[in-house]
Protein backbone atom coordinates (compact mmCIF):
# COMPACT_ATOMS: atom_id res chain seq x y z
CA UNK A 1 0.00 0.00 0.00
CA UNK A 2 2.70 2.23 -1.33
CA UNK A 3 1.71 6.04 -1.12
CA UNK A 4 1.07 6.86 -5.10
CA UNK A 5 1.73 10.86 -7.01
CA UNK A 6 -1.82 11.37 -6.21
CA UNK A 7 -1.49 10.18 -2.17
CA UNK A 8 1.35 12.44 -1.90
CA UNK A 9 -0.04 15.66 -3.61
CA UNK A 10 -3.00 15.27 -1.59
CA UNK A 11 -0.93 14.80 1.92
CA UNK A 12 1.04 18.15 0.58
CA UNK A 13 -1.54 20.09 -0.17
CA UNK A 14 -3.84 19.20 3.38
CA UNK A 15 -0.28 19.86 5.33
CA UNK A 16 0.05 23.17 3.56
CA UNK A 17 -3.64 23.79 5.21
CA UNK A 18 -2.96 22.34 8.56
CA UNK A 19 0.79 22.88 9.18
CA UNK A 20 -0.03 26.97 10.70
CA UNK A 21 -1.59 24.78 13.19
CA UNK A 22 0.87 21.94 14.05
CA UNK A 23 1.27 22.79 17.61
CA UNK A 24 -2.23 22.46 18.15
CA UNK A 25 -2.95 19.58 16.49
CA UNK A 26 -0.39 17.65 18.53
CA UNK A 27 -0.88 19.21 21.83
CA UNK A 28 -4.47 17.86 20.36
CA UNK A 29 -3.93 14.77 19.35
CA UNK A 30 -1.75 13.26 22.10
CA UNK A 31 -3.74 14.70 24.78
CA UNK A 32 -6.67 12.58 22.97
CA UNK A 33 -4.24 9.17 22.85
CA UNK A 34 -3.52 9.65 26.85
CA UNK A 35 -7.33 10.24 27.78
CA UNK A 36 -8.67 7.56 25.07
CA UNK A 37 -5.93 5.09 25.50
CA UNK A 38 -4.88 4.87 28.97
CA UNK A 39 -2.50 2.24 28.74
CA UNK A 40 -0.26 4.82 26.45
CA UNK A 41 0.40 6.53 29.79
CA UNK A 42 3.13 4.44 30.26
CA UNK A 43 5.05 6.02 28.58
CA UNK A 44 4.76 8.78 30.47
CA UNK A 45 5.50 8.27 33.93
CA UNK A 46 8.10 10.84 34.21
CA UNK A 47 6.19 13.70 33.84
CA UNK A 48 4.39 15.82 36.31
CA UNK A 49 1.15 16.05 34.59
CA UNK A 50 -0.42 14.06 32.05
CA UNK A 51 -4.09 15.54 31.81
CA UNK A 52 -4.78 17.18 28.91
CA UNK A 53 -3.03 20.29 27.73
CA UNK A 54 -0.71 20.27 30.06
CA UNK A 55 2.73 21.67 29.85
CA UNK A 56 4.76 18.67 29.51
CA UNK A 57 1.97 17.20 26.46
CA UNK A 58 1.45 20.30 24.71
CA UNK A 59 5.82 20.53 24.32
CA UNK A 60 5.62 16.89 23.34
CA UNK A 61 2.79 17.67 20.83
CA UNK A 62 5.14 19.91 19.29
CA UNK A 63 8.03 18.28 18.95
CA UNK A 64 5.77 14.72 17.44
CA UNK A 65 4.63 16.84 14.53
CA UNK A 66 8.23 18.52 14.38
CA UNK A 67 8.89 14.91 13.27
CA UNK A 68 5.19 14.52 10.89
CA UNK A 69 6.39 17.63 9.12
CA UNK A 70 10.28 16.23 8.23
CA UNK A 71 8.22 13.22 7.25
CA UNK A 72 6.65 15.69 4.95
CA UNK A 73 9.25 16.90 3.26
CA UNK A 74 10.89 13.20 3.27
CA UNK A 75 8.17 11.60 1.82
CA UNK A 76 9.50 10.39 -1.69
CA UNK A 77 11.66 8.24 0.61
CA UNK A 78 10.28 7.96 4.15
CA UNK A 79 12.93 4.96 5.34
CA UNK A 80 16.19 6.44 4.73
CA UNK A 81 14.84 10.19 5.62
CA UNK A 82 13.64 8.93 9.33
CA UNK A 83 16.51 6.65 9.92
CA UNK A 84 17.19 8.63 12.71
CA UNK A 85 13.67 8.72 14.41
CA UNK A 86 13.96 5.18 13.74
CA UNK A 87 17.33 4.54 15.88
CA UNK A 88 16.10 6.73 18.49
CA UNK A 89 12.39 4.79 18.88
CA UNK A 90 14.39 1.50 18.10
CA UNK A 91 16.81 1.91 20.67
CA UNK A 92 16.26 4.75 23.25
CA UNK A 93 12.23 4.84 23.28
CA UNK A 94 11.32 1.42 22.70
CA UNK A 95 7.60 2.08 21.91
CA UNK A 96 5.73 -0.41 21.31
CA UNK A 97 5.21 0.07 17.41
CA UNK A 98 1.08 -0.67 17.97
CA UNK A 99 1.09 2.52 19.21
CA UNK A 100 1.76 4.25 16.47
CA UNK A 101 -1.82 3.23 14.72
CA UNK A 102 -2.92 4.64 17.87
CA UNK A 103 -1.43 8.13 18.15
CA UNK A 104 -2.47 8.42 13.91
CA UNK A 105 -6.00 7.49 14.61
CA UNK A 106 -6.07 10.28 17.24
CA UNK A 107 -3.94 12.80 14.75
CA UNK A 108 -7.15 11.81 12.08
CA UNK A 109 -9.55 12.68 14.61
CA UNK A 110 -8.17 15.79 15.25
CA UNK A 111 -7.55 16.51 11.53
CA UNK A 112 -11.74 16.03 10.95
CA UNK A 113 -12.38 18.10 14.49
CA UNK A 114 -10.15 21.33 13.47
CA UNK A 115 -10.24 21.11 9.62
CA UNK A 116 -14.41 19.31 8.78
CA UNK A 117 -14.08 21.28 5.33
CA UNK A 118 -9.97 20.21 4.04
CA UNK A 119 -10.22 17.10 5.66
CA UNK A 120 -12.52 15.41 2.76
CA UNK A 121 -12.69 11.30 1.95
CA UNK A 122 -10.15 11.65 -0.10
CA UNK A 123 -7.83 14.09 1.84
CA UNK A 124 -8.52 11.27 4.76
CA UNK A 125 -7.13 8.47 3.00
CA UNK A 126 -4.07 9.93 1.64
CA UNK A 127 -3.56 10.86 4.75
CA UNK A 128 -4.44 7.35 6.45
CA UNK A 129 -1.52 5.70 3.93
CA UNK A 130 0.92 8.70 4.83
CA UNK A 131 0.94 7.89 8.67
CA UNK A 132 0.81 4.56 7.84
CA UNK A 133 3.84 4.63 5.92
CA UNK A 134 5.43 7.02 8.39
CA UNK A 135 4.86 4.69 11.07
CA UNK A 136 6.50 1.50 9.20
CA UNK A 137 9.44 3.82 8.20
CA UNK A 138 9.53 4.77 12.10
CA UNK A 139 9.63 0.87 13.00
CA UNK A 140 12.55 -0.02 10.28
CA UNK A 141 15.35 0.02 12.85
CA UNK A 142 13.69 -2.60 15.94
CA UNK A 143 14.70 -5.34 14.42
CA UNK B 1 -21.70 -6.54 32.38
CA UNK B 2 -20.47 -3.57 31.09
CA UNK B 3 -19.91 -0.43 33.74
CA UNK B 4 -20.72 3.54 32.52
CA UNK B 5 -20.61 6.37 34.44
CA UNK B 6 -22.89 9.11 34.62
CA UNK B 7 -20.72 11.08 31.99
CA UNK B 8 -20.06 8.01 29.29
CA UNK B 9 -24.54 7.43 29.52
CA UNK B 10 -24.98 11.70 28.98
CA UNK B 11 -22.58 11.76 26.62
CA UNK B 12 -23.82 8.75 24.32
CA UNK B 13 -26.87 9.75 24.31
CA UNK B 14 -26.59 13.41 23.92
CA UNK B 15 -24.46 11.96 20.88
CA UNK B 16 -27.25 10.14 19.01
CA UNK B 17 -30.38 12.37 20.57
CA UNK B 18 -28.15 15.31 18.46
CA UNK B 19 -27.27 13.13 15.44
CA UNK B 20 -28.02 13.98 12.09
CA UNK B 21 -28.80 10.08 10.73
CA UNK B 22 -29.07 11.10 6.81
CA UNK B 23 -25.39 12.96 6.98
CA UNK B 24 -23.52 10.95 9.52
CA UNK B 25 -24.64 7.67 7.88
CA UNK B 26 -23.76 8.64 4.74
CA UNK B 27 -20.50 10.09 5.61
CA UNK B 28 -19.32 6.85 7.63
CA UNK B 29 -19.89 4.23 5.25
CA UNK B 30 -18.54 6.30 2.40
CA UNK B 31 -15.78 7.15 4.23
CA UNK B 32 -15.06 3.09 5.12
CA UNK B 33 -15.57 2.20 1.49
CA UNK B 34 -12.87 5.37 0.74
CA UNK B 35 -9.98 5.02 2.94
CA UNK B 36 -10.53 0.60 3.60
CA UNK B 37 -11.88 -0.09 -0.20
CA UNK B 38 -10.97 -3.56 0.33
CA UNK B 39 -14.66 -3.36 2.29
CA UNK B 40 -16.23 -3.00 -0.98
CA UNK B 41 -16.23 -6.29 -1.04
CA UNK B 42 -19.40 -6.40 0.21
CA UNK B 43 -21.02 -4.12 -1.47
CA UNK B 44 -20.98 -5.52 -4.72
CA UNK B 45 -24.95 -5.11 -5.35
CA UNK B 46 -24.57 -1.19 -4.77
CA UNK B 47 -23.75 -0.26 -8.16
CA UNK B 48 -20.84 2.52 -8.91
CA UNK B 49 -18.05 2.14 -6.57
CA UNK B 50 -15.34 3.41 -8.82
CA UNK B 51 -14.10 6.09 -6.60
CA UNK B 52 -14.54 8.70 -4.04
CA UNK B 53 -16.81 11.15 -6.14
CA UNK B 54 -19.19 7.87 -7.05
CA UNK B 55 -19.12 6.83 -3.70
CA UNK B 56 -20.07 9.64 -2.41
CA UNK B 57 -23.10 10.48 -4.49
CA UNK B 58 -24.06 6.74 -4.08
CA UNK B 59 -27.94 6.86 -2.80
CA UNK B 60 -27.67 2.99 -1.94
CA UNK B 61 -24.20 4.01 0.14
CA UNK B 62 -26.12 6.78 1.80
CA UNK B 63 -29.65 4.79 2.54
CA UNK B 64 -26.78 1.64 4.03
CA UNK B 65 -25.44 4.31 5.96
CA UNK B 66 -28.31 5.58 7.69
CA UNK B 67 -29.37 1.25 8.49
CA UNK B 68 -26.19 0.82 10.16
CA UNK B 69 -26.63 4.02 11.89
CA UNK B 70 -30.04 2.91 13.51
CA UNK B 71 -28.52 -0.42 13.98
CA UNK B 72 -25.75 1.43 16.43
CA UNK B 73 -28.88 3.71 17.92
CA UNK B 74 -30.73 0.71 19.05
CA UNK B 75 -27.31 -0.25 21.38
CA UNK B 76 -27.79 3.51 22.92
CA UNK B 77 -30.89 2.89 23.61
CA UNK B 78 -29.95 -0.38 25.58
CA UNK B 79 -26.55 0.20 26.75
CA UNK B 80 -27.17 -2.37 29.57
CA UNK B 81 -28.10 -4.67 27.48
CA UNK B 82 -26.15 -4.84 24.26
CA UNK B 83 -24.87 -8.14 24.01
CA UNK B 84 -28.56 -8.81 23.83
CA UNK B 85 -30.07 -6.49 21.72
CA UNK B 86 -27.29 -7.70 19.16
CA UNK B 87 -27.62 -11.28 19.28
CA UNK B 88 -29.74 -12.00 16.17
CA UNK B 89 -27.56 -8.58 14.16
CA UNK B 90 -24.61 -11.06 15.17
CA UNK B 91 -25.70 -13.99 14.08
CA UNK B 92 -26.78 -11.85 10.64
CA UNK B 93 -23.40 -10.61 10.04
CA UNK B 94 -21.58 -13.88 10.67
CA UNK B 95 -24.05 -16.44 8.65
CA UNK B 96 -25.59 -14.73 6.43
CA UNK B 97 -23.53 -11.25 5.41
CA UNK B 98 -19.96 -13.17 6.00
CA UNK B 99 -18.61 -9.57 7.02
CA UNK B 100 -14.72 -10.07 8.55
CA UNK B 101 -15.44 -8.86 12.14
CA UNK B 102 -12.34 -6.28 12.04
CA UNK B 103 -14.05 -4.60 9.38
CA UNK B 104 -16.44 -3.36 12.04
CA UNK B 105 -13.41 -1.67 13.97
CA UNK B 106 -12.40 0.21 10.71
CA UNK B 107 -16.16 1.49 9.85
CA UNK B 108 -16.44 2.46 13.55
CA UNK B 109 -13.00 4.97 13.33
CA UNK B 110 -14.30 6.41 10.17
CA UNK B 111 -17.37 6.94 12.31
CA UNK B 112 -15.71 8.44 14.86
CA UNK B 113 -13.87 10.75 12.48
CA UNK B 114 -17.32 12.10 11.22
CA UNK B 115 -18.91 12.72 14.56
CA UNK B 116 -15.39 14.94 15.26
CA UNK B 117 -16.16 16.83 11.94
CA UNK B 118 -19.78 17.32 13.21
CA UNK B 119 -19.06 18.50 17.00
CA UNK B 120 -15.65 19.50 16.69
CA UNK B 121 -14.18 21.24 19.81
CA UNK B 122 -17.03 19.88 21.68
CA UNK B 123 -15.94 16.24 20.97
CA UNK B 124 -13.89 16.61 23.39
CA UNK B 125 -10.74 13.76 24.53
CA UNK B 126 -13.40 12.63 27.40
CA UNK B 127 -16.16 12.45 25.20
CA UNK B 128 -13.83 10.84 22.35
CA UNK B 129 -13.57 8.14 25.02
CA UNK B 130 -16.71 7.44 26.07
CA UNK B 131 -17.78 7.24 22.40
CA UNK B 132 -14.87 4.88 21.67
CA UNK B 133 -15.99 2.54 24.62
CA UNK B 134 -19.58 2.51 23.45
CA UNK B 135 -18.18 1.37 20.13
CA UNK B 136 -16.19 -1.20 21.24
CA UNK B 137 -18.78 -2.60 23.26
CA UNK B 138 -21.28 -2.87 19.93
CA UNK B 139 -18.65 -4.40 18.13
CA UNK B 140 -17.84 -7.01 20.53
CA UNK B 141 -21.55 -7.61 20.82
CA UNK B 142 -21.29 -8.07 16.94
CA UNK B 143 -18.21 -10.16 17.32
CA UNK B 144 -20.30 -13.05 20.10
CA UNK B 145 -22.14 -15.12 17.53
CA UNK B 146 -19.47 -15.41 15.39
CA UNK B 147 -18.05 -19.39 15.42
Amino acid sequence: MSLSAKDKAAVRDLWSKVSGKADDIGNDALSRMLVVYPQTKTYFSHWKDLSPGSAPVRKHGKTVMGGVAEAVSKIDDLTSGLLNLSELHAFQLRVDPANFKILSHNILVVLAAMFPDDFTPEAHVAMDKFLSALALALAEKYR
Amino acid sequence: MVEWTEFERATIQDIFTNMNYDVVGQQSLARCLIVYPWTQRYFGKFGNLYNAAAIMGNPMVAAHGKVVLRGLEKAAKNMDNIKATYADLSVLHSEKLHVDPDNFRLLGDCLTVVVAAQLGAAFTPEAQAAFQKFLAVAISSLRRQYH
